[in-house]
């Protein structure tokens, strides 16, 4: 697995996880502890989690000269999802992976009937009916989902309990693509997969010529859903011979280059240095003598001293450039995305400046109040409504560190909407904000959840007269 | 020749997997509302498949439709009621299942071809059926809504409408048909948003919390919250004689029964 920092932590086997997460706060510069949590898998995996990111650790323990000590490896990790019609093998498929891996200490062997039995999990308040199966292959580590439904991956995307980074599309070869295959690809393009791979299954009840038409008609249909159904990697197999234990082309070697076409096909997570900077503030504070820092956590780009910036939120844009960089209190020329920093401000007055606001390039993000998001509104079971939400429907709206009046309205066509359904809706802010497409925010009513989503377009203000939210004419 | 031999092969097949997928769970599907033109009959129906993606799909859709038409047509051949002013049929299953389809065969063979294209259970799971008297003197007339309202919205009424909620409700009205439809079709929203149980007499009092209330008249008219449902009739000078609310995958009273039934054996 790729190495993204390593560390080594001396100490009783006993006192090494609290060692190791006041390692990881200190290295990620999180001075409250408050949101992080960690837990261990058999495998000895170690995972934080902080607000809702996942960083994966591997853990190795070691005696060295009598000492005890333990070193801990950032693995890169990858979220994977299966879909196909319910009998074409997705959960065999599943349960063959855990197999194949297991022999050679990558994974924990999960048999089908105990991938079958778990669709229910909650996370943080909404149910996810989703399976998760974790396993890595030499490059990285992967999460494994098998949601049964089109609205349960909708509901996940939005809910952020997992991003697909890429999907396994599962047909079996003796049936073929069905009618619903076209509802599978157009889900996956939904939730914003771009790279998917192709595994025909139950490839030892027919003979090739069958395979191939499958195949063909496979890559048509990818084809015409906007995929790339030329490059498309399409693994050819049977998932139940790989359960078996059979080390044909079909059995094992069929999963093997399933993990390879994932490994190779679907793109790794990069840092994006190349955009225009971008900075949330999470604090700011005052230095006597030298003026107005604002720390927070550098998303994407390249931050350099004396560039210039703005700083928007809450109605306010403020010109100004940066005078000094640090970080970890040391001063430096520049910080790249994903640094921990403080960055000193210069002619800006702290009262000025208000936890939530964005400090980023000049020109490079627009300040609106006025959105098209894509909402999960919880249903009565799962703590959320219970009357339906109508237009012009007014409340608070929650995101990163900041939280202000928000309403919502719905679009054209949209009568009103149901607990528990996901739609499509206008957001209207009292205040100016900087949301970018893909943040995410929760809607709460009387301190309960009502519905969570992300924001997917950012539209130009509207007027709000006298701080009214009501009399906004919006169309 | 050959085509009618294919034909029948299909439909073969189908039976034959119908019957190898039967009794596997199915909690998605649709919910499809017919009304004629006329607002004189009407049929609601709610058909069942394993998942979502299926319940998306053209083919599945169009299914849902014919059944939904099928029910219809037939409720107009049934006999009116002598006593009341309006007849009020509940199809289960299995009676479902024997009606004639559009295409001349029967809903279960219907069925069958689908689970055959499809590779999923699907099940006819329950319908409802209202019509009045022939005369048109008497005022009644039916009225349906189903969400997600679709996306055609201007289409004709006798065209069936797909959803995941539908409700129908006979009204008794005045004169002027063209408003008073519009508030019947607002007051079938407002019976899917608000899932009243019962339409109320003067006799109901109110519940504790409003937001508890289940009696139609008392509940808070969902399009204006400031007003009950009651007066609301009274302004409009339109009574409500009788709704029919349906909740894709939603338990039955005859689901509960069953499970009480299986308990006690």
């Amino acid at each position: 697995m790729d190495v993204v920092s390593r560390v080594a932590l001396y100490g009783p086997w006993k006192t090494r996880y609290s060692c190791f997460r006041s390692w990881f706060c200190r290295s990620k510069d999180i001075s409250s502890a408050k949101n992080v949590r960690n837990f261990r898998t058999s495998s000895n995996l170690q995972y934080i989690f902080v607000d809702r990111k996942c960083t994966i650790f591997k853990l190795c323990f070691n005696v060295c000269r009598g000492r005890e000590f333990c070193t801990a490896e950032e693995v890169r990790h990858c979220n994977v999802g299966t879909i196909g019609h319910i009998d074409h093998g997705k959960t065999t498929l599943t349960a063959a992976i855990t197999k194949v891996l297991e022999k050679e200490g990558l994974a924990k062997f999960i048999s089908y009937d105990e991938i079958d039995r778990a669709p229910e999990e909650k996370a943080r308040g909404i149910t996810i009916n989703a399976t998760h199966v974790e396993y890595s292959t030499k490059l990285r580590h992967y999460a494994h989902t098998d949601c049964p439904g089109h609205a349960d991956y909708i509901k996940n995307m939005i809910s952020g309990a997992s991003q697909m980074d890429g999907a396994v599309i599962v047909v079996a070869a003796d049936d073929g693509p069905m009618p619903q295959t076209r509802e599978h690809l157009l889900l996956a393009k939904q939730v914003g997969v771009e790279k998917v791979v192709v595994f025909i299954n139950k490839a030892d009840v027919v003979n090739e010529d069958v395979i191939e038409l499958v195949e063909i008609e496979m890559r048509e249909l990818l084809s015409g859903f906007g995929f790339d159904g030329v490059e498309t990697p399409v693994v050819v197999g049977s998932a139940l011979l790989a359960l078996k234990g059979d080390s044909s082309p079909l059995g094992e070697q069929s999963i093997k280059s399933l993990l390879n076409a994932l490994d190779e096909h679907i793109p790794k997570p990069t840092r994006d240095t190349k955009s225009p900077f971008l900075l949330p503030v999470d604090n700011a504070f005052t230095v006597p003598g030298r003026g107005t820092v604002v720390t927070g956590t550098l998303t994407r780009g390249i931050l350099r001293k004396n560039a210039e910036g703005e700083l928007l939120g809450f109605d306010e844009h403020i010109k100004t450039s940066v005078a000094d960089v640090q970080i970890f209190k040391k001063s430096v020329s520049k910080a790249v995305a994903g640094d921990n920093l403080g960055a000193l401000l210069r002619g800006v007055r702290i009262t000025s400046v208000q936890k939530g606001m964005l400090f980023c390039e000049s020109k490079s993000v627009s300040i609106s109040n006025h959105f098209i998001a894509n909402v999960y509104f919880l249903s009565r079971s799962e703590g959320g409504r219970s009357k339906p939400i109508m237009s012009r429907y007014i409340q608070q709206l929650f995101s990163k560190t900041w939280n202000i009046p928000c309403r919502i309205d719905l679009m054209e066509g949209n009568e009103m909407i149901m607990p528990g359904e996901n739609v499509c809706v206008y957001l209207t802010l009292l205040k100016k904000m900087v949301m970018l497409p893909g943040q995410s925010f929760t809607i709460r009513e009387n301190n309960v959840t009502v519905g969570t989503g992300i924001i997917s377009e950012v539209k130009s203000s509207v007027e709000v007269m006298k701080s009214n939210l009501s009399k906004v004419k919006l169309f | 020749m050959a085509e009618s031999w294919l034909k029948e092969q299909a439909q073969a097949q189908g039976w034959a997997k119908a019957t190898r997928l039967e009794g596997r769970p199915t909690k998605q599907g649709l919910v499809a509302v017919a009304v004629d033109s006329a607002g004189r009959h009407g049929s609601m129906v709610e058909v069942n498949c394993e998942t979502d993606f299926v319940a998306r799909n053209k083919s599945f859709q169009a299914m849902v439709e014919g059944v939904a038409a099928a029910c219809l047509k037939y409720i107009e051949g049934a006999p009116t009621s002598t006593i009341s002013p309006f007849t009020k049929m509940h199809l289960d299953a299995d009676q479902l299942k024997q009606l004639p389809s559009v295409g001349g065969s029967t809903l279960a063979d219907e069925v069958a071809l689908t689970i055959n294209n499809i590779g999923e259970n699907v099940v006819l799971r329950r319908a409802v059926g209202l019509k009045t008297k022939a005369s048109e003197s008497d005022g009644l007339f039916l009225t349906g809504y189903v969400h997600p309202t679709p996306s055609q919205t201007n289409s004709p009424v006798a065209i069936p409408l797909l959803g995941r909620y539908g409700s129908l409700v006979m009204l008794k009205g005045g004169a002027d048909r063209q408003k008073e439809e519009i508030f019947g079709k607002q007051l079938c929203q407002h019976i899917v948003g608000m899932n009243p149980l019962k339409i109320g007499s003067e006799e109901d009092k109110p519940a504790k919390d409003p937001d508890d209330e289940k009696v139609l008249i008392l509940q808070e008219y969902l399009l204006d919250p400031s007003t009950t449902v009651g007066p609301l009739l009274t302004s409009n000078s339109v009574s409500i004689l009788d709704f029919v609310r349906y909740e894709c995958g939603e338990e039955t009273l005859q689901d509960t029964e069953n499970i009480v039934a299986e308990a006690v054996n």
